[in-house]
């Protein structure tokens, strides 16, 4: 249930989206999932192709879900850092856990393909 | 002459807006607008029965009852809101009825019917689940993660998003953890692995001084927002 909601949200903001830039008739809509959310690719398309049976606008419309890794800079070592287990934010170079995230925390509504 | 259908060409529009947009800007309206009155606002979070309301019981009456307002988020009854009541807090209970977790335009509604007159801090208990809460905006200054020792100390590493935010993690049932087994040095460690900045503090309701030094951190926590710093 817990993608249920952001899924009805992502619909909206595309349909908003659509009427903003004149696409009448969406083929494809691109988003990033960060992988340090806590929402899931799969349960996303699941509720997707279910809402969008009942949106007009999105019948023919592909949903693509690019996973987007979390990733880390060191403010140790100032290296960045892909981040391997999400209970591990430290950096993996030197092993400080002086750390912040900068990516993957996101969900976000990147590309809409239509005519 | 012969007419060709004019067919619209498919076009990329680069868009590039987080899904949270909504709701992640009534959040900082409703930020805003409290750091205005100068009110902190704690967004309270952890599992069912983990001792969150108790926290609330617990600090009200070192920082005194008369100052906080409290916004209590679960899916049905207004059994908290009763409890706060009873020890002289002003309360309202958001019923989210199968909804997981808060969210800001629940609070915000919640604010429309409220007065924080008076008001020096809103604490929001937030639905009971140690999942869903996380990283959704509801308008608050800093993030309380109220964690039990009956909850096993394997929580941190099972369940991390909850405290990549969390400006404070209170231990809480510390007079049952020998009881049931609770691994403390394997559970701090554990937790600063995943957020070296925050703060961890120890309670049990058995010892009501434990509580001090929450009511403290949040205190400080105002003092910052506000500028006013006590020595």
């Amino acid at each position: 249930m817990h993608e249920l909601r952001i899924t009805k949200v992502l619909v909206e903001q595309i349909v908003n989206e659509c009427n903003t830039n004149n696409i009448i008739e969406p083929k494809r809509v691109i988003v990033e999932l960060g992988e340090l959310t806590n929402y899931k690719k799969e349960p996303i398309l699941y509720y997707y192709d279910f809402i969008r049976s009942q949106t007009h606008l999105l019948e023919n419309t592909e949903l693509v879900i690019n996973e987007i890794k979390g990733k880390i800079r060191c403010n140790s070592c100032s290296k960045e850092s892909e981040i391997k287990e999400n209970y591990l934010i430290l950096c993996p170079l030197c092993k400080s856990l002086d750390v912040h995230i900068i990516q993957g925390r996101d969900f976000i509504l990147k590309e809409i393909e239509g005519e | 002459m012969c007419e060709d259908h004019e067919h619209e060409p498919v076009k990329k529009v680069e868009i590039d807006k987080s899904i949270s947009n909504v709701n992640d800007a009534i959040a900082a309206q409703i930020s805003d607008f409290l750091e205005e009155k100068r009110i902190l606002c704690v967004n309270i979070m952890g599992s069912p029965g983990s001792g969150k309301t108790s926290v609330i019981e617990n600090i009200a009456p070192m920082l005194k009852a008369g100052d906080i307002y409290v916004i209590q988020g679960d899916l049905e009854s207004d059994i908290d809101k009763k409890r706060m009541e009873q020890i002289g807090i002003d309360a309202y209970q958001i019923n989210t009825h199968s909804g997981c977790h808060l969210n800001a335009e629940m609070v915000n509604r919640a604010l429309m019917d409220i007065s924080l007159k008076d008001k020096k801090y809103l604490l929001i208990e937030n639905v009971g689940n140690l999942v869903c809460p996380s990283g959704i905006r509801i308008g608050q200054h800093i993030n309380v993660v109220v964690s039990s020792t009956a909850e096993g100390s394997d929580k941190p590493k099972k369940y991390p998003n909850i405290f990549y935010d969390a400006s404070l993690v209170v231990i809480s049932k510390l007079d049952i953890a020998k009881a049931v087994g609770f691994n403390e040095k394997e559970y701090m460690k554990d937790i600063l692995n995943i957020n070296s900045k925050v703060k961890i503090l120890k309670t049990s309701s058995k010892q009501k001084e434990s509580f001090s030094a929450v009511a403290h951190f949040i205190a400080h926590e105002r003092d910052h927002l506000t500028g006013e710093h006590r020595h």
